[in-house]
């Protein structure tokens, strides 16, 4: 599960790349002027609730050691 | 307006001494009790100190002056650092907190050192940590400086100020004073930023009758800055050292150390976390405003060619107070960077130079070899920054690049056991070798955003060319 998770969390990192296309920003910017700084803000908010879920059980992991 | 600044500065300054020495109480003996609290900190402090550390002057005078010349996709390049950083807090810097208190670490030189069993690793890190962060504690004097100079006193005063300041609330309780006052400056750092971000909004933007539809018009009119402006070399060239920094700057990797148990690093992180998106969301909304409103009264142009002069000419237009508050706010920002460097590649100094080189070390010694290289990093910095030497603001941006080799060093010496002790040495080696290559060839300045071979930027070889031997 957290090796999972951590996977997701590196894919999330990935996405704030995207908007380098062109094509996804000016999608981004039709779908909402302020598209493009509420998609890097809502990725944001994303990865800081995934981590805190990773943050968790990492802390339980050494908790056990 | 000066008068308002002095008074503002002073009752910071008093404050902020008071503060470092009221932290005296919880000083013990010894260099882990100077250099890293004695792993006692409690999460609050430890949040705010790591905030404090890593958010420097470049938040409300680069970044901003960023937004207001590159438009949105600054944003992305600031929060790709901040995700990035809570992953690593998250899952890395768990293991690098546990393994401080069970292994003794001080310095993250202690924990390369240990990692692989190189006493010479050490030594090397903390030489290029010499090399790296002197410009960079240099550049944030020079902060304090512009910032003298932009309310009217001159900008000698404001280094000489900021010398003094970092050096007294260093040497006073070690990392308990920078850790207690870097918690006070990050709550005025965020304070000074919200009352200013509400002035914008409230009064700079409708005093040029500003409202949202002229505000996305005025930003879209000439070039869309609400879309993505950057190239993929720049983007991608500025944003892979941040990815890592929470792994190669030491004065970040020493805070992970601190917190006194699970809670308060949970704690750590977690309030870290929302004041990094909410210091970062104000910072780029004020770039944003300050180009709208630049653009509504026809000034834009003017400032084009020095896009760091926008904030302070901006904050110049609202009341004395305020002004003041914010301008404090800067100088509290580049402080608490500057005088956590300061400490950490003390402690690494000290560590490597002194305390494993001798029998028996002495705490006296130890403690009068801590002072002196607190001394002397700082007489560096405060010379380079009076004299303006202009390479060393270009080798602050290049320093990140020239740490970058650290972090896959770091992760393989955590994942893998058994790498030996000369693999992270060739790693580091290979590493600074590109760095220099493309410092030699485009500049320190440059260097970031340059591709150097098949299109990719110099950080993204800096990082292949560091993790091959690791990985043989």
């Amino acid at each position: 599960m957290r090796r999972l998770l951590t996977a997701l969390y590196i894919a999330l990192v990935a996405l704030f790349y995207v908007p380098m296309s062109p094509a996804f920003s000016n999608l981004l910017y039709r779908a909402n002027v302020m598209g493009l700084f509420i998609y890097w803000t809502a990725l944001t908010a994303v990865c800081i609730v995934i981590g805190f879920v990773l943050l968790e059980k990492g802390l339980r992991g050494v908790a056990r050691k | 307006m000066i008068l308002e600044f002095i008074a503002m500065l002073v009752i910071f300054f008093v404050l902020g001494t008071a503060i470092a020495f009221l932290s005296r109480r919880y000083l013990g003996v010894g260099s882990k009790e100077f250099f890293v609290g004695g792993y006692r900190v409690g999460g609050f402090i430890s949040a705010m100190t790591y905030a404090a550390t890593t958010y420097s002057a470049f938040m409300m005078v680069g970044l901003a002056g960023l937004t207001f010349a590159t438009g949105v996709a600054s944003l992305g390049f600031e929060l790709v650092y901040l995700a990035a950083t809570i992953l690593i807090l998250s899952t890395v810097g768990v293991y690098m907190w546990y393994g401080a208190r069970a292994r003794g670490w001080v310095s993250p030189t202690d924990m390369l050192s240990d990692l692989y069993g190189s006493r010479a690793l050490g030594i090397i890190v903390a030489i290029l940590y010499l090399f790296a962060l002197v410009p960079y504690t240099s550049a944030q004097l020079k902060g304090i400086g512009e910032v003298f100079n932009a309310v009217g006193i001159s900008y000698e005063i404001g280094v000489l100020f900021g010398a003094i300041a970092i050096a007294l609330w260093t040497v006073v309780a070690g990392l308990w004073s920078v850790a207690t006052t870097d918690a006070f400056q990050g709550i005025w750092m965020i304070v000074g930023a919200t009352a200013f971000f509400v002035w914008v909004l409230q009064f700079l933007l409708p005093s040029a009758g500003i409202d949202w539809n002229r505000f996305v018009d005025l930003l879209t009119r000439n070039q869309n800055l609400l879309s993505f402006t950057w190239s993929t070399q720049m983007f991608v060239g500025m944003t892979l050292p941040w990815i890592f920094f929470a792994l190669t700057n030491p004065q970040v990797v020493q805070r992970i150390y601190i917190p006194k148990d699970e809670r308060a690093y949970r704690r750590m992180v977690r309030y870290f976390s929302i004041y990094g998106l909410i210091y970062t969301l104000l910072c780029v909304v004020l770039g944003l405003a300050y180009r709208a409103y630049l653009e509504g009264v026809g000034m834009a142009g003017k400032f084009m060619g020095n896009r760091d002069a926008v904030a302070p000419y901006i904050i110049s237009l609202s009341h004395p107070i305020l002004a003041s508050i914010v301008y404090v706010s800067i100088v509290a920002a580049a402080i608490s960077t500057a005088d956590s460097i300061v400490l950490s590649v003390a402690s690494a100094v000290t560590r490597e130079l002194y305390e494993k080189v001798a029998k028996n070390p002495r705490e006296s010694t130890s403690k009068a070899f801590s002072y002196t290289s607190i001394a002397i990093i700082m007489v560096l910095a405060t010379v380079f920054a009076i004299a303006r030497i202009g390479y060393v603001a270009e080798l602050s941006v290049a320093s990140s690049a020239y740490l970058l080799p650290l972090a896959p060093i770091t992760l393989a010496g955590i994942a893998r056991k058994g790498l030996g002790r000369w693999r992270p040495i060739a790693s580091l080696a290979l590493g600074e070798a590109i760095a220099t290559y493309a410092t030699i060839l485009y500049g320190p300045a440059k260097m970031l955003t340059t591709q150097i071979a098949f299109g990719a930027p110099t950080p993204l070889w800096i990082l292949i060319a560091s993790t091959i031997p690791l990985l043989l």
